[in-house]
Protein backbone atom coordinates (compact mmCIF):
# COMPACT_ATOMS: atom_id res chain seq x y z
CA UNK A 1 0.00 0.00 0.00
CA UNK A 2 2.74 2.40 1.05
CA UNK A 3 4.77 1.47 -2.03
CA UNK A 4 1.80 2.20 -4.30
CA UNK A 5 1.64 5.74 -2.94
CA UNK A 6 5.26 6.45 -3.83
CA UNK A 7 6.30 8.26 -7.01
CA UNK A 8 8.71 6.53 -9.40
CA UNK A 9 11.61 8.60 -8.07
CA UNK A 10 10.79 7.75 -4.48
CA UNK A 11 10.35 4.12 -5.35
CA UNK A 12 13.78 4.01 -7.01
CA UNK A 13 15.34 5.75 -4.04
CA UNK A 14 13.71 3.20 -1.77
CA UNK A 15 15.01 0.39 -4.02
CA UNK A 16 18.50 1.90 -3.92
CA UNK A 17 18.52 1.98 -0.11
CA UNK A 18 17.17 -1.55 0.02
CA UNK A 19 19.81 -2.79 -2.42
CA UNK A 20 22.59 -1.14 -0.40
CA UNK A 21 21.31 -3.03 2.65
CA UNK A 22 21.13 -6.28 0.66
CA UNK A 23 24.70 -5.71 -0.53
CA UNK A 24 25.93 -5.01 3.01
CA UNK A 25 24.37 -8.19 4.37
CA UNK A 26 26.09 -10.24 1.72
CA UNK A 27 23.45 -11.00 -0.91
CA UNK A 28 25.34 -11.87 -4.16
CA UNK A 29 26.14 -8.80 -6.28
CA UNK A 30 24.40 -10.26 -9.34
CA UNK A 31 21.14 -10.38 -7.38
CA UNK A 32 21.53 -6.97 -5.75
CA UNK A 33 21.91 -5.33 -9.16
CA UNK A 34 19.23 -7.58 -10.60
CA UNK A 35 16.70 -6.45 -7.98
CA UNK A 36 17.41 -2.78 -8.61
CA UNK A 37 17.06 -3.38 -12.33
CA UNK A 38 13.80 -5.22 -11.71
CA UNK A 39 12.30 -2.30 -9.77
CA UNK A 40 13.39 0.09 -12.50
CA UNK A 41 11.95 -2.07 -15.28
CA UNK A 42 8.70 -2.56 -13.36
CA UNK A 43 8.23 1.21 -13.09
CA UNK A 44 9.59 2.23 -16.49
CA UNK A 45 7.42 2.89 -19.50
CA UNK A 46 10.29 2.44 -21.96
CA UNK A 47 11.86 -0.73 -20.56
CA UNK A 48 9.54 -3.72 -20.03
CA UNK A 49 10.64 -6.49 -17.66
CA UNK A 50 11.00 -8.79 -20.67
CA UNK A 51 14.02 -6.62 -21.60
CA UNK A 52 15.77 -7.94 -18.50
CA UNK A 53 15.17 -11.50 -19.62
CA UNK A 54 16.37 -10.99 -23.19
CA UNK A 55 19.44 -9.05 -22.03
CA UNK A 56 20.52 -12.23 -20.24
CA UNK A 57 21.02 -13.58 -23.74
CA UNK A 58 21.85 -10.48 -25.80
CA UNK A 59 24.69 -9.16 -23.61
CA UNK A 60 26.57 -12.42 -24.14
CA UNK A 61 26.49 -12.19 -27.93
CA UNK A 62 29.85 -10.38 -28.11
CA UNK A 63 32.78 -12.35 -29.47
CA UNK A 64 35.54 -10.75 -27.33
CA UNK A 65 33.77 -12.04 -24.21
CA UNK A 66 34.52 -15.59 -25.34
CA UNK A 67 38.19 -14.89 -24.54
CA UNK A 68 37.44 -14.61 -20.83
CA UNK A 69 37.10 -18.31 -19.90
CA UNK A 70 40.09 -19.12 -22.11
CA UNK A 71 42.39 -16.62 -20.39
CA UNK A 72 41.33 -17.96 -17.01
CA UNK A 73 41.87 -21.51 -18.25
CA UNK A 74 45.40 -20.63 -19.39
CA UNK A 75 46.20 -19.47 -15.85
CA UNK A 76 44.64 -22.52 -14.24
CA UNK A 77 46.48 -24.90 -16.57
CA UNK A 78 49.75 -23.12 -15.80
CA UNK A 79 49.05 -23.72 -12.12
CA UNK A 80 47.90 -27.35 -12.48
CA UNK A 81 50.83 -28.34 -14.68
CA UNK A 82 53.42 -26.97 -12.26
CA UNK A 83 54.64 -24.44 -14.81
CA UNK A 84 53.83 -21.79 -12.20
CA UNK A 85 56.65 -23.11 -10.02
CA UNK A 86 59.10 -22.77 -12.89
CA UNK A 87 57.95 -19.18 -13.44
CA UNK A 88 58.47 -18.46 -9.75
CA UNK A 89 62.00 -19.90 -9.93
CA UNK A 90 62.81 -17.83 -12.98
CA UNK A 91 61.54 -14.65 -11.32
CA UNK A 92 63.52 -15.45 -8.17
CA UNK A 93 66.73 -15.80 -10.18
CA UNK A 94 66.05 -12.59 -12.09
CA UNK A 95 65.00 -10.16 -9.37
CA UNK A 96 64.97 -12.24 -6.20
CA UNK A 97 68.54 -11.37 -5.20
CA UNK A 98 67.64 -7.81 -4.25
CA UNK A 99 66.81 -7.01 -0.63
CA UNK A 100 63.32 -8.36 0.00
CA UNK A 101 64.01 -11.32 -2.26
CA UNK A 102 60.84 -13.35 -1.94
CA UNK A 103 58.66 -10.24 -1.72
CA UNK A 104 60.09 -9.00 -5.01
CA UNK A 105 59.76 -12.50 -6.43
CA UNK A 106 56.07 -12.43 -5.48
CA UNK A 107 55.54 -9.05 -7.16
CA UNK A 108 57.56 -10.07 -10.23
CA UNK A 109 55.71 -13.38 -10.48
CA UNK A 110 52.41 -11.50 -10.18
CA UNK A 111 53.38 -9.41 -13.20
CA UNK A 112 54.20 -12.53 -15.24
CA UNK A 113 51.00 -14.22 -14.10
CA UNK A 114 49.08 -11.08 -15.01
CA UNK A 115 50.46 -11.39 -18.52
CA UNK A 116 49.17 -14.97 -18.60
CA UNK A 117 45.83 -15.02 -16.80
CA UNK A 118 44.49 -11.50 -17.27
CA UNK A 119 42.84 -11.71 -13.88
CA UNK A 120 43.75 -10.09 -10.58
CA UNK A 121 41.88 -12.76 -8.62
CA UNK A 122 43.69 -15.64 -10.34
CA UNK A 123 47.04 -13.84 -9.99
CA UNK A 124 46.59 -13.21 -6.26
CA UNK A 125 45.43 -16.76 -5.61
CA UNK A 126 48.25 -18.38 -7.61
CA UNK A 127 51.05 -16.23 -6.20
CA UNK A 128 49.58 -16.47 -2.71
CA UNK A 129 49.47 -20.26 -2.78
CA UNK A 130 52.94 -20.48 -4.28
CA UNK A 131 54.84 -17.90 -2.22
CA UNK A 132 53.03 -16.95 0.99
CA UNK A 133 54.29 -19.97 3.00
CA UNK A 134 57.82 -19.29 1.79
CA UNK A 135 57.66 -15.62 2.77
CA UNK A 136 56.51 -16.63 6.22
CA UNK A 137 59.41 -19.11 6.50
CA UNK A 138 61.85 -16.36 5.55
CA UNK A 139 60.75 -14.16 8.45
CA UNK A 140 58.39 -11.77 6.71
CA UNK A 141 55.67 -10.51 9.01
CA UNK A 142 52.50 -12.43 8.09
CA UNK A 143 50.41 -9.34 7.33
CA UNK A 144 53.21 -7.73 5.31
CA UNK A 145 53.66 -10.87 3.21
CA UNK A 146 49.92 -11.08 2.57
CA UNK A 147 49.76 -7.35 1.74
CA UNK A 148 52.64 -7.65 -0.72
CA UNK A 149 50.93 -10.48 -2.58
CA UNK A 150 47.57 -8.66 -2.62
CA UNK A 151 49.25 -5.54 -4.03
CA UNK A 152 51.05 -7.59 -6.70
CA UNK A 153 47.70 -9.04 -7.77
CA UNK A 154 46.52 -5.55 -8.75
CA UNK A 155 48.78 -5.79 -11.81
CA UNK A 156 46.42 -8.42 -13.26
CA UNK A 157 43.94 -5.72 -14.23
CA UNK A 158 46.45 -3.50 -16.02
CA UNK A 159 49.17 -5.64 -17.59
CA UNK A 160 47.80 -7.14 -20.82
CA UNK A 161 45.92 -9.34 -21.49
CA UNK A 162 43.45 -8.09 -18.89
CA UNK A 163 39.91 -9.43 -18.69
CA UNK A 164 38.70 -6.06 -17.40
CA UNK A 165 40.21 -4.32 -20.41
CA UNK A 166 38.30 -6.75 -22.65
CA UNK A 167 35.05 -5.84 -20.88
CA UNK A 168 35.89 -2.12 -21.16
CA UNK A 169 36.70 -2.50 -24.86
CA UNK A 170 33.37 -4.22 -25.51
CA UNK A 171 31.39 -1.69 -23.44
CA UNK A 172 32.96 1.37 -25.08
CA UNK A 173 33.52 -0.03 -28.56
CA UNK A 174 37.28 0.54 -28.26
CA UNK A 175 39.97 -1.65 -29.84
CA UNK A 176 40.99 -4.26 -27.25
CA UNK A 177 44.42 -4.58 -28.84
CA UNK A 178 45.02 -0.83 -28.46
CA UNK A 179 43.91 -1.06 -24.84
CA UNK A 180 46.33 -3.92 -24.26
CA UNK A 181 49.16 -1.88 -25.75
CA UNK A 182 48.23 1.12 -23.60
CA UNK A 183 48.34 -1.08 -20.48
CA UNK A 184 52.05 -1.88 -20.81
CA UNK A 185 53.51 1.46 -19.62
CA UNK A 186 51.30 1.98 -16.53
CA UNK A 187 51.64 -1.73 -15.72
CA UNK A 188 55.43 -1.46 -15.70
CA UNK A 189 55.20 1.80 -13.73
CA UNK A 190 53.09 0.11 -11.06
CA UNK A 191 55.42 -2.88 -11.00
CA UNK A 192 58.49 -0.68 -10.43
CA UNK A 193 56.78 1.24 -7.62
CA UNK A 194 55.67 -1.97 -5.88
CA UNK A 195 59.19 -3.43 -6.08
CA UNK A 196 60.64 -0.15 -4.78
CA UNK A 197 58.29 -0.12 -1.79
CA UNK A 198 58.98 -3.76 -0.97
CA UNK A 199 62.74 -3.28 -1.29
CA UNK A 200 62.61 -0.33 1.11
CA UNK A 201 60.50 -2.10 3.75
CA UNK A 202 62.40 -5.35 3.45
CA UNK A 203 65.73 -3.61 3.91
CA UNK A 204 64.37 -1.69 6.90
CA UNK A 205 62.97 -4.82 8.55
CA UNK A 206 65.64 -7.28 7.33
CA UNK A 207 63.11 -9.44 5.53
CA UNK A 208 64.62 -12.09 3.29
CA UNK A 209 68.13 -11.02 4.31
CA UNK A 210 69.35 -14.60 4.15
CA UNK A 211 69.38 -14.44 0.36
CA UNK A 212 72.81 -14.09 -1.22
CA UNK A 213 73.16 -10.92 -3.23
CA UNK A 214 74.12 -10.90 -6.91
CA UNK A 215 72.80 -12.51 -10.06
CA UNK A 216 74.11 -15.81 -11.44
CA UNK A 217 73.74 -15.55 -15.24
CA UNK A 218 74.11 -19.29 -15.79
CA UNK A 219 71.40 -20.16 -13.29
CA UNK A 220 69.16 -17.42 -14.71
CA UNK A 221 69.48 -18.93 -18.19
CA UNK A 222 68.83 -22.39 -16.78
CA UNK A 223 65.67 -21.30 -14.96
CA UNK A 224 64.53 -19.34 -18.03
CA UNK A 225 64.87 -22.51 -20.08
CA UNK A 226 62.97 -24.48 -17.45
CA UNK A 227 60.20 -21.87 -17.51
CA UNK A 228 60.08 -21.92 -21.31
CA UNK A 229 56.47 -23.10 -21.51
CA UNK A 230 55.33 -20.23 -19.30
CA UNK A 231 57.43 -17.69 -21.19
CA UNK A 232 56.27 -19.18 -24.50
CA UNK A 233 52.68 -18.70 -23.37
CA UNK A 234 53.26 -14.97 -22.91
CA UNK A 235 54.89 -14.79 -26.35
CA UNK A 236 51.85 -16.49 -27.91
CA UNK A 237 49.33 -14.41 -25.99
CA UNK A 238 50.87 -10.99 -26.35
CA UNK A 239 52.98 -11.56 -29.45
CA UNK A 240 50.05 -13.04 -31.35
CA UNK A 241 47.78 -10.15 -30.41
CA UNK A 242 50.24 -7.30 -30.88
CA UNK A 243 51.66 -8.54 -34.17
CA UNK A 244 48.08 -8.88 -35.39
CA UNK A 245 48.07 -12.60 -36.15
CA UNK A 246 45.36 -13.43 -33.61
CA UNK A 247 42.40 -11.78 -31.96
CA UNK A 248 42.50 -11.96 -28.14
CA UNK A 249 40.12 -14.95 -28.17
CA UNK A 250 42.22 -16.76 -30.77
CA UNK A 251 45.47 -16.12 -28.93
CA UNK A 252 43.96 -17.50 -25.71
CA UNK A 253 42.68 -20.60 -27.54
CA UNK A 254 46.11 -21.19 -29.10
CA UNK A 255 47.74 -20.73 -25.69
CA UNK A 256 45.40 -23.35 -24.17
CA UNK A 257 46.24 -25.84 -26.93
CA UNK A 258 49.97 -25.03 -26.61
CA UNK A 259 50.08 -25.52 -22.83
CA UNK A 260 48.00 -28.69 -22.96
CA UNK A 261 50.09 -30.23 -25.73
CA UNK A 262 53.43 -29.42 -24.07
CA UNK A 263 52.29 -30.25 -20.56
CA UNK A 264 50.94 -33.62 -21.59
CA UNK A 265 53.96 -34.21 -23.83
CA UNK A 266 56.47 -33.44 -21.07
CA UNK A 267 54.57 -35.33 -18.39
CA UNK A 268 53.55 -32.26 -16.42
CA UNK A 269 49.92 -33.16 -16.82
CA UNK A 270 49.43 -36.85 -16.25
CA UNK A 271 45.77 -37.17 -15.39
CA UNK A 272 42.45 -36.00 -16.72
CA UNK A 273 41.67 -34.84 -13.21
CA UNK A 274 44.27 -32.04 -13.46
CA UNK A 275 42.66 -30.76 -16.65
CA UNK A 276 39.20 -31.00 -15.09
CA UNK A 277 40.29 -29.02 -12.02
CA UNK A 278 41.64 -26.25 -14.24
CA UNK A 279 38.53 -26.25 -16.38
CA UNK A 280 36.21 -26.25 -13.35
CA UNK A 281 37.91 -23.20 -11.85
CA UNK A 282 37.64 -21.34 -15.15
CA UNK A 283 33.98 -22.22 -15.59
CA UNK A 284 33.08 -21.22 -12.04
CA UNK A 285 34.69 -17.82 -12.49
CA UNK A 286 32.87 -17.45 -15.81
CA UNK A 287 29.56 -18.26 -14.11
CA UNK A 288 30.28 -15.56 -11.56
CA UNK A 289 31.62 -12.75 -13.78
CA UNK A 290 29.30 -12.78 -16.79
CA UNK A 291 25.97 -12.73 -14.86
CA UNK A 292 27.34 -9.69 -12.99
CA UNK A 293 28.15 -8.09 -16.34
CA UNK A 294 24.54 -8.68 -17.45
CA UNK A 295 22.88 -7.01 -14.45
CA UNK A 296 25.48 -4.21 -14.48
CA UNK A 297 24.60 -3.50 -18.11
CA UNK A 298 20.91 -3.41 -17.13
CA UNK A 299 21.58 -0.85 -14.40
CA UNK A 300 23.77 1.17 -16.73
CA UNK A 301 20.93 1.29 -19.29
CA UNK A 302 18.49 2.31 -16.56
CA UNK A 303 20.74 5.06 -15.23
CA UNK A 304 21.31 6.34 -18.74
CA UNK A 305 17.56 6.41 -19.40
CA UNK A 306 16.95 8.25 -16.15
CA UNK A 307 19.52 10.85 -17.15
CA UNK A 308 21.56 10.13 -14.02
CA UNK A 309 24.77 9.71 -15.96
CA UNK A 310 24.37 13.07 -17.69
CA UNK A 311 23.49 14.68 -14.36
CA UNK A 312 26.64 13.42 -12.66
CA UNK A 313 28.84 14.12 -15.68
CA UNK A 314 27.51 17.70 -15.86
CA UNK A 315 28.09 18.19 -12.14
CA UNK A 316 31.72 17.14 -12.56
CA UNK A 317 32.22 19.24 -15.71
CA UNK A 318 30.67 22.15 -13.81
CA UNK A 319 33.82 22.29 -11.68
CA UNK A 320 35.38 23.92 -14.78
CA UNK A 321 39.07 23.78 -13.80
CA UNK A 322 40.83 20.74 -15.36
CA UNK A 323 42.57 19.82 -12.11
CA UNK A 324 39.32 20.00 -10.12
CA UNK A 325 37.60 17.84 -12.71
CA UNK A 326 40.54 15.42 -12.71
CA UNK A 327 40.54 14.99 -8.93
CA UNK A 328 36.73 14.74 -8.80
CA UNK A 329 36.90 11.96 -11.41
CA UNK A 330 39.65 10.10 -9.57
CA UNK A 331 37.85 10.45 -6.24
CA UNK A 332 34.60 9.05 -7.65
CA UNK A 333 36.42 6.12 -9.28
CA UNK A 334 38.26 5.30 -6.08
CA UNK A 335 35.22 5.58 -3.81
CA UNK A 336 33.09 3.50 -6.20
CA UNK A 337 35.89 0.92 -6.40
CA UNK A 338 36.01 0.53 -2.64
CA UNK A 339 32.38 -0.57 -2.42
CA UNK A 340 31.83 -2.32 -5.74
CA UNK A 341 33.41 -5.20 -7.57
CA UNK A 342 35.63 -4.10 -10.46
CA UNK A 343 33.34 -5.37 -13.23
CA UNK A 344 30.13 -3.59 -12.17
CA UNK A 345 32.14 -0.51 -11.25
CA UNK A 346 33.61 -0.46 -14.73
CA UNK A 347 30.21 -0.82 -16.41
CA UNK A 348 28.41 1.69 -14.19
CA UNK A 349 30.91 4.39 -13.31
CA UNK A 350 33.07 4.56 -16.46
CA UNK A 351 30.21 5.62 -18.81
CA UNK A 352 28.97 8.06 -16.18
CA UNK A 353 32.28 9.90 -16.02
CA UNK A 354 33.26 9.50 -19.69
CA UNK A 355 31.85 12.92 -20.76
CA UNK A 356 33.84 14.63 -17.99
CA UNK A 357 36.97 12.71 -19.03
CA UNK A 358 36.44 13.79 -22.65
CA UNK A 359 35.98 17.37 -21.45
CA UNK A 360 39.53 17.48 -20.08
CA UNK A 361 40.91 15.90 -23.22
CA UNK A 362 41.22 12.20 -22.39
CA UNK A 363 40.42 9.95 -25.33
CA UNK A 364 38.69 6.59 -24.82
CA UNK A 365 41.97 4.61 -24.61
CA UNK A 366 43.58 6.93 -22.05
CA UNK A 367 40.29 7.12 -20.17
CA UNK A 368 40.15 3.33 -20.14
CA UNK A 369 43.60 3.12 -18.60
CA UNK A 370 42.94 5.84 -16.01
CA UNK A 371 39.68 4.22 -15.05
CA UNK A 372 41.18 0.75 -14.86
CA UNK A 373 44.11 1.88 -12.73
CA UNK A 374 41.67 3.42 -10.26
CA UNK A 375 39.37 0.44 -10.44
CA UNK A 376 42.30 -1.88 -9.73
CA UNK A 377 43.35 0.16 -6.68
CA UNK A 378 39.92 -0.82 -5.35
CA UNK A 379 41.16 -4.43 -5.21
CA UNK A 380 43.23 -3.54 -2.16
CA UNK A 381 40.97 -0.89 -0.62
CA UNK A 382 38.46 -1.88 2.07
CA UNK A 383 35.64 -2.56 2.46
CA UNK A 384 35.29 -4.48 -0.82
CA UNK A 385 38.96 -5.10 -1.77
CA UNK A 386 38.75 -8.49 -3.53
CA UNK A 387 42.49 -9.23 -3.39
CA UNK A 388 42.46 -8.66 0.36
CA UNK A 389 39.66 -11.22 0.70
CA UNK A 390 41.52 -13.77 -1.38
CA UNK A 391 44.84 -13.47 0.41
CA UNK A 392 43.30 -13.26 3.88
CA UNK A 393 41.60 -16.58 3.05
CA UNK A 394 44.88 -18.18 1.91
CA UNK A 395 46.98 -16.78 4.77
CA UNK A 396 44.18 -17.18 7.35
CA UNK A 397 44.73 -13.64 8.60
CA UNK A 398 42.00 -11.19 9.53
CA UNK A 399 40.99 -9.09 6.52
CA UNK A 400 41.39 -5.76 8.35
CA UNK A 401 44.96 -6.59 9.43
CA UNK A 402 45.94 -7.26 5.82
CA UNK A 403 44.15 -4.05 4.76
CA UNK A 404 46.34 -2.07 7.18
CA UNK A 405 49.54 -3.73 5.97
CA UNK A 406 48.79 -2.94 2.34
CA UNK A 407 48.58 0.85 2.92
CA UNK A 408 52.16 1.72 1.72
CA UNK A 409 51.53 -0.16 -1.54
CA UNK A 410 48.14 1.46 -1.88
CA UNK A 411 49.65 4.93 -1.58
CA UNK A 412 52.37 4.04 -4.09
CA UNK A 413 49.82 2.78 -6.62
CA UNK A 414 47.62 5.83 -6.13
CA UNK A 415 50.71 7.96 -6.77
CA UNK A 416 51.35 6.21 -10.11
CA UNK A 417 47.68 6.54 -10.98
CA UNK A 418 47.51 10.28 -10.26
CA UNK A 419 50.82 10.80 -12.07
CA UNK A 420 49.53 8.98 -15.16
CA UNK A 421 46.30 11.01 -15.11
CA UNK A 422 48.09 14.36 -14.68
CA UNK A 423 50.62 13.58 -17.45
CA UNK A 424 47.73 12.90 -19.80
CA UNK A 425 46.30 16.33 -19.16
CA UNK A 426 49.26 17.64 -21.11
CA UNK A 427 49.75 14.94 -23.75
CA UNK B 1 26.41 -46.54 -10.49
CA UNK B 2 28.49 -46.38 -7.35
CA UNK B 3 28.07 -43.62 -4.77
CA UNK B 4 31.40 -41.92 -5.51
CA UNK B 5 30.43 -41.40 -9.13
CA UNK B 6 26.98 -40.15 -8.14
CA UNK B 7 28.51 -37.76 -5.63
CA UNK B 8 30.89 -36.42 -8.29
CA UNK B 9 28.00 -35.92 -10.70
CA UNK B 10 25.93 -34.18 -8.04
CA UNK B 11 28.77 -31.79 -7.20
CA UNK B 12 29.98 -31.06 -10.70
CA UNK B 13 27.42 -32.11 -13.32
CA UNK B 14 27.36 -28.69 -15.00
CA UNK B 15 31.17 -28.59 -14.77
CA UNK B 16 31.52 -31.77 -16.83
CA UNK B 17 29.19 -30.51 -19.55
CA UNK B 18 30.81 -27.07 -19.45
CA UNK B 19 34.26 -28.61 -19.81
CA UNK B 20 33.22 -30.45 -22.97
CA UNK B 21 31.86 -27.19 -24.37
CA UNK B 22 34.94 -25.20 -23.33
CA UNK B 23 37.35 -27.57 -25.06
CA UNK B 24 35.03 -27.92 -28.05
CA UNK B 25 35.13 -24.21 -28.65
CA UNK B 26 38.86 -24.03 -28.00
CA UNK B 27 39.40 -26.66 -30.69
CA UNK B 28 36.89 -24.96 -32.98
CA UNK B 29 38.81 -21.68 -32.74
CA UNK B 30 42.07 -23.58 -33.31
CA UNK B 31 40.58 -25.26 -36.38
CA UNK B 32 39.38 -21.90 -37.71
CA UNK B 33 42.86 -20.38 -37.38
CA UNK B 34 44.33 -23.42 -39.15
CA UNK B 35 41.82 -23.14 -42.01
CA UNK B 36 42.39 -19.40 -42.32
CA UNK B 37 46.18 -19.52 -42.25
CA UNK B 38 46.48 -22.62 -44.45
CA UNK B 39 43.67 -22.28 -46.98
CA UNK B 40 42.58 -18.69 -46.41
CA UNK B 41 39.07 -20.03 -45.98
CA UNK B 42 37.84 -20.05 -42.36
CA UNK B 43 34.47 -21.72 -41.73
CA UNK B 44 31.58 -19.24 -41.51
CA UNK B 45 29.90 -20.89 -38.53
CA UNK B 46 32.78 -20.46 -36.03
CA UNK B 47 31.65 -17.17 -34.57
CA UNK B 48 28.04 -18.18 -34.07
CA UNK B 49 28.82 -21.64 -32.68
CA UNK B 50 31.42 -20.21 -30.30
CA UNK B 51 28.90 -17.70 -28.98
CA UNK B 52 26.29 -20.43 -28.73
CA UNK B 53 28.58 -22.62 -26.60
CA UNK B 54 29.70 -19.60 -24.56
CA UNK B 55 26.08 -18.75 -23.73
CA UNK B 56 25.35 -22.30 -22.59
CA UNK B 57 28.56 -22.51 -20.57
CA UNK B 58 27.87 -19.24 -18.79
CA UNK B 59 24.35 -20.07 -17.65
CA UNK B 60 25.20 -23.65 -16.71
CA UNK B 61 28.08 -22.30 -14.61
CA UNK B 62 25.94 -19.61 -12.97
CA UNK B 63 23.76 -22.23 -11.30
CA UNK B 64 26.70 -24.47 -10.54
CA UNK B 65 28.46 -21.57 -8.78
CA UNK B 66 25.63 -21.53 -6.22
CA UNK B 67 26.43 -25.13 -5.30
CA UNK B 68 30.03 -24.10 -4.62
CA UNK B 69 29.25 -20.76 -2.96
CA UNK B 70 31.25 -18.91 -5.59
CA UNK B 71 29.11 -15.88 -6.47
CA UNK B 72 30.84 -12.64 -5.51
CA UNK B 73 29.37 -10.89 -2.54
CA UNK B 74 30.40 -8.61 0.29
CA UNK B 75 31.26 -10.99 3.13
CA UNK B 76 32.96 -8.70 5.64
CA UNK B 77 29.81 -8.25 7.70
CA UNK B 78 28.68 -11.86 7.30
CA UNK B 79 31.97 -13.12 8.71
CA UNK B 80 31.26 -11.22 11.90
CA UNK B 81 27.72 -12.51 12.37
CA UNK B 82 26.74 -15.54 14.41
CA UNK B 83 26.00 -18.84 12.72
CA UNK B 84 22.35 -18.40 13.68
CA UNK B 85 22.01 -15.04 11.89
CA UNK B 86 23.97 -16.42 8.94
CA UNK B 87 21.53 -19.31 8.79
CA UNK B 88 18.62 -16.88 8.44
CA UNK B 89 20.51 -14.84 5.84
CA UNK B 90 21.35 -17.99 3.91
CA UNK B 91 17.63 -18.54 3.51
CA UNK B 92 17.24 -14.96 2.33
CA UNK B 93 19.94 -15.72 -0.28
CA UNK B 94 18.06 -18.76 -1.43
CA UNK B 95 14.65 -17.09 -1.61
CA UNK B 96 16.28 -14.24 -3.57
CA UNK B 97 17.84 -16.64 -6.08
CA UNK B 98 14.62 -18.57 -6.65
CA UNK B 99 12.54 -15.39 -6.94
CA UNK B 100 14.90 -13.71 -9.41
CA UNK B 101 15.41 -16.84 -11.52
CA UNK B 102 11.63 -17.31 -11.61
CA UNK B 103 11.02 -13.76 -12.85
CA UNK B 104 13.63 -14.04 -15.60
CA UNK B 105 12.29 -17.41 -16.74
CA UNK B 106 8.67 -16.24 -16.88
CA UNK B 107 9.54 -13.19 -18.96
CA UNK B 108 11.88 -15.15 -21.19
CA UNK B 109 9.22 -17.65 -22.19
CA UNK B 110 7.54 -15.17 -24.53
CA UNK B 111 10.81 -14.55 -26.40
CA UNK B 112 11.50 -18.26 -26.47
CA UNK B 113 8.08 -18.86 -28.00
CA UNK B 114 8.70 -16.20 -30.67
CA UNK B 115 12.07 -17.71 -31.58
CA UNK B 116 10.52 -21.17 -31.73
CA UNK B 117 7.81 -19.96 -34.09
CA UNK B 118 10.26 -18.04 -36.29
CA UNK B 119 12.07 -21.25 -37.20
CA UNK B 120 15.34 -19.31 -37.51
CA UNK B 121 18.67 -21.07 -37.24
CA UNK B 122 22.08 -20.21 -35.82
CA UNK B 123 24.09 -18.67 -38.68
CA UNK B 124 25.81 -21.30 -40.79
CA UNK B 125 24.34 -24.25 -38.89
CA UNK B 126 21.12 -26.27 -38.74
CA UNK B 127 20.86 -25.52 -34.97
CA UNK B 128 17.54 -23.78 -34.16
CA UNK B 129 18.02 -20.30 -32.67
CA UNK B 130 15.54 -20.95 -29.87
CA UNK B 131 17.94 -23.46 -28.34
CA UNK B 132 20.39 -20.61 -27.70
CA UNK B 133 17.72 -18.70 -25.75
CA UNK B 134 16.89 -21.95 -24.01
CA UNK B 135 20.35 -21.74 -22.38
CA UNK B 136 19.13 -18.84 -20.23
CA UNK B 137 15.94 -20.65 -19.23
CA UNK B 138 17.83 -23.84 -18.38
CA UNK B 139 20.40 -21.77 -16.48
CA UNK B 140 17.67 -20.10 -14.44
CA UNK B 141 16.02 -23.47 -13.74
CA UNK B 142 19.39 -24.77 -12.54
CA UNK B 143 19.86 -21.67 -10.39
CA UNK B 144 16.52 -22.41 -8.70
CA UNK B 145 17.32 -26.11 -8.38
CA UNK B 146 20.82 -25.58 -6.99
CA UNK B 147 19.42 -22.99 -4.55
CA UNK B 148 16.88 -25.45 -3.17
CA UNK B 149 19.62 -28.07 -2.90
CA UNK B 150 21.81 -25.52 -1.12
CA UNK B 151 19.01 -24.91 1.38
CA UNK B 152 19.00 -28.60 2.25
CA UNK B 153 22.81 -28.72 2.53
CA UNK B 154 22.96 -25.62 4.70
CA UNK B 155 20.25 -26.94 6.99
CA UNK B 156 22.27 -30.14 7.43
CA UNK B 157 25.51 -28.21 8.06
CA UNK B 158 23.78 -25.92 10.55
CA UNK B 159 22.30 -28.85 12.45
CA UNK B 160 25.79 -30.40 12.63
CA UNK B 161 27.17 -27.16 14.07
CA UNK B 162 29.36 -26.45 11.03
CA UNK B 163 30.31 -22.92 9.94
CA UNK B 164 27.91 -21.77 7.19
CA UNK B 165 29.37 -18.33 6.45
CA UNK B 166 29.47 -17.80 2.66
CA UNK B 167 32.93 -17.58 1.12
CA UNK B 168 32.85 -16.47 -2.57
CA UNK B 169 35.66 -18.91 -3.40
CA UNK B 170 36.12 -20.01 -6.98
CA UNK B 171 38.09 -23.17 -6.38
CA UNK B 172 36.72 -26.65 -5.88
Amino acid sequence: MILAALSTGELLLFATVLCVILFAIGIPIYLVFGFWGLVYHATSASFPISNMATEHYDVLQTFPFTAIPLFILVGDLIYESGIAEDVVEFTRETIGWWPGSTGNTAIGTASIFSAITGSNAATTASVGNALYPQMEDEGYKDTYAAGTIAAGGVLGAIIPPSILLIIYGVAFGVSIVELFKAGIAPGIGMLIVLIGINTYYSKRNSYGSQTSLGIDPLRTIKTAWKAKIGIGTIVILLGGIFVGIFTPTESAAVAVIYILALSVGTGRITSLEQVMRASFSSLLLLGVIIPMVVTSVLIQQSMSNLGLQTLIANAVIGLQHPYLILFAILAIIWIAGTVMDATPNLLLTAPMLAPAAADIGWGPIVWGMIFMMGDSVGFITPPYGLNLYIISGIAEIDYIRVARAVVPYLLGLVGVWIGYAVIHLYI
Amino acid sequence: MNTTLLRKLERNFEGYIGTIMLFAYTLLIGYTIFQRETFGDPPAYTLSVTLYLFTWMTWLAAGWAIRHDSHFRFTLLRERLSNRVNYALRYLDIVSWVFFAGIITVYLLETLQLRLESGRQILGTPIPLWTAYLAVAVGMALIALRSVQKAVLIRRQYKNGEDITPTSKVDI
